[in-house]
């Protein structure tokens, strides 16, 4: 045991060095592995983005949202119909350089709206909310089919391509485009890194920790609150992007309250407040089912028994074991 | 400098009066005790000063400034920091990280997204300064959770103090302290600056007496009596109320 943990103090101590390598083998993965392993880990990428996106609003903030994935879903919707290939999309162009602006705006514009309108309210009432709104957005990619093509969804979404005029790329095959997954991860999980450090970071555990003690000393609290739900809900929505891309498929099931039970799930599982615990959630809860399903049709059973026992047993989840682990050995 | 006064301030939870026309003038660098029995209403008359309490009727003034119905945090933007009769602190968080999050706000810079908080100087070594004069620089690292009751709350008054404010209000500062750790508080408070209008709600009348240039009692959310210590001491009604005449 003080192995596991000397080796778990070693990896902290040593971060830098530990992502380099795991970049390297994330780099070198498409040469030794199958292309079914590759696909799943496009999956998991992207759902690791989602989950992360969502831990700066649980974990940072402490703001229980059940609709993280109206923005998932806002931002499949969105490339599906700027860049989408059939007779309900507009078809302008699938250069990155244009799509992924116009992601970020109109899921940041969304969040904003929706951030106004709920973080007014705490706690319970403002998971209702959140899971109010992405429940309508998802009634409305149901109902109105002229635009959003009904249950169906949008079809024909393209991989996006890298147009600089004199120069252009486009990341057609299943390997390029793990690469540009790959890439969109780093960014942001170099980005969100910086943000949880930063004096704003410090503000939102703050806001966590004990919000009446920050309006004590003259933090206006809300604009916080609606910066860190902004900055989730636009990196929730470029996770959302590229999961169409990869599928070619924007979904209406993106926008179902499952999705962001799932995504909740994997946060909690990972260890809230941590970065890095939502994507050890993401990788559990991508490939756990894909192994027990070869061997029971019953996995979703055993799915729910893995997360009551977390639940009961490890309420900080992964992170929380580890962190205990290496507190005892040190 | 700054002043604070209360103008016919009333509270009432439901029937009963909790503040009952409270007219108070505290001058800029007075160390102010409000004394009292238990419910008296001290506690009341601090929160409706620094906003966190709604008044039913009447107005407060900061300085020249009406604030009667500004929220808890314009007020503290004005200059008005406060402690809590319980602690209220970021319990989950670093002692620096608790002073910190006070210096980064009134330094304007707590919305900065991109440097990390620990490599901005300015902030750290204000911090670290800070903690150092309160006698909490050897905890610095440590969890908020794990510090002794009494470091606790020398941090929650050294977090208001991290706003620099122009009035604090400190309700009871010392309760439950050690004898060793009452007069390490007594020591932090004598030393402030006299350019902070002070404000102190206190049972331990040894701590008044050590502190306090005035005095303000309060029975039943009335005023009783208000003086020096020296007259305080001496005054009839306020033996017979609360000191007792031992």
């Amino acid at each position: 045991m003080k192995k596991m943990g000397n080796v778990y103090a070693w990896i902290l101590s040593h971060n830098v060095h530990v992502l380099a390598i795991l970049f390297i083998l994330a780099i070198g993965a498409p040469l030794w592995v199958t292309t079914y392993t590759i696909s799943l880990l496009i999956e998991v990428l992207i759902f690791s983005i989602f989950a992360i996106s969502l831990d700066l609003l649980v974990g940072y903030t402490g703001l229980p949202s059940f609709g993280h994935a109206a923005f998932f879903g806002l931002g499949a919707y969105i490339i599906a119909y700027i860049s989408g290939d059939n007779e309900l999309t507009l078809g302008l162009t699938k250069n990155i350089l244009l799509t992924l602006p116009i992601v970020i705006v109109g899921t940041g514009l969304m969040a904003l709206l929706l951030g106004i309108l709920s973080l007014r309210s705490d706690g319970v009432y403002f998971l209702m909310i959140t899971l109010a709104f992405a429940q309508m957005l998802f009634s409305i990619a149901m109902r109105w089919s002229a635009i959003t093509g009904g249950s169906d969804g949008l079809i024909g979404v393209p991989r996006p391509e890298i147009d600089l005029g004199l120069w252009n790329y486009t990341f057609e095959s299943r390997t390029a485009f793990y690469y540009f997954v790959v890439i969109i991860f780093a960014a942001i999980l170099f980005v969100l890194h910086h943000i949880v450090n930063s004096p704003f970071g410090l503000a939102l555990k703050g806001i966590k920790s004990n919000q009446s003690r920050m309006k004590s000393l003259g933090y206006n609290t809300l604009y916080y609150k609606i910066g860190a739900f902004v900055i989730a809900g636009v990196i929730a929505g470029v996770s959302g992007m590229l999961l169409a891309q990869f599928y070619w498929h924007a979904s209406p099931e993106n926008l179902y309250w499952t999705m962001s039970g799932q995504v909740l799930i994997m946060v909690i599982l990972g260890g809230v407040g941590t970065l890095i615990g939502p994507i050890i959630g993401a990788i559990l809860m991508r490939v756990l089912p894909n192994i027990m399903s070869t061997h029971t049709h019953n996995w979703q059973s055993y799915m729910g028994l893995i997360l009551i026992v977390f639940v009961l047993c490890a309420p900080n989840g992964i992170m929380g074991i580890l962190s205990k682990r290496r507190n005892k050995d040190l | 400098m700054t002043s604070i006064r209360t103008h016919q301030l009333c509270k009432n939870f439901g029937g009963l009066a909790a503040l009952n026309d409270i007219d108070l003038y505290i001058q800029s660098g007075e160390r102010h005790a409000i004394i009292g029995p238990n419910g008296s209403g001290k506690t009341t008359l601090l929160r409706a000063i620094n906003g966190e309490l709604e008044s039913t009727k009447g107005s407060v003034f900061l300085g020249s400034e009406e604030i009667t119905n500004l929220p808890i945090r314009s007020r503290a933007k004005l200059g008005l920091g406060c402690t809590f009769q319980h602690n209220n602190s970021f319990s989950n968080m670093t002692t620096i990280e608790n002073i910190s999050i006070a210096i980064q706000h009134r330094l304007g810079i707590a919305s900065n997204l991109f440097h990390n908080h620990y490599t901005l100087t300015e902030i750290m070594s204000e911090s670290q300064h800070l903690l150092y004069t309160v006698g909490l620089d050897m905890v610095e690292d440590k969890i908020v959770d794990n510090l002794s009751y009494g470091q606790q709350r020398v941090l929650d008054v050294a977090i208001s103090l991290a706003m620099k404010p122009k009035v604090l209000l400190l309700d009871e500062p010392t309760a439950g302290m050690s004898i060793l750790e009452t007069t390490n508080m007594v020591k932090l408070i004598g030393q402030l600056q006299d350019t902070m209008t002070l404000v102190l709600v206190e049972h331990d009348m040894d701590v008044v007496f050590k502190l306090a240039t005035r005095i303000t009692v309060l029975h039943n959310g009335k005023i009783i009596s208000k003086g020096t210590p020296y007259e305080i001491r001496k005054d009839s009604k306020v033996l017979d109320y609360y000191l007792g005449n031992n």
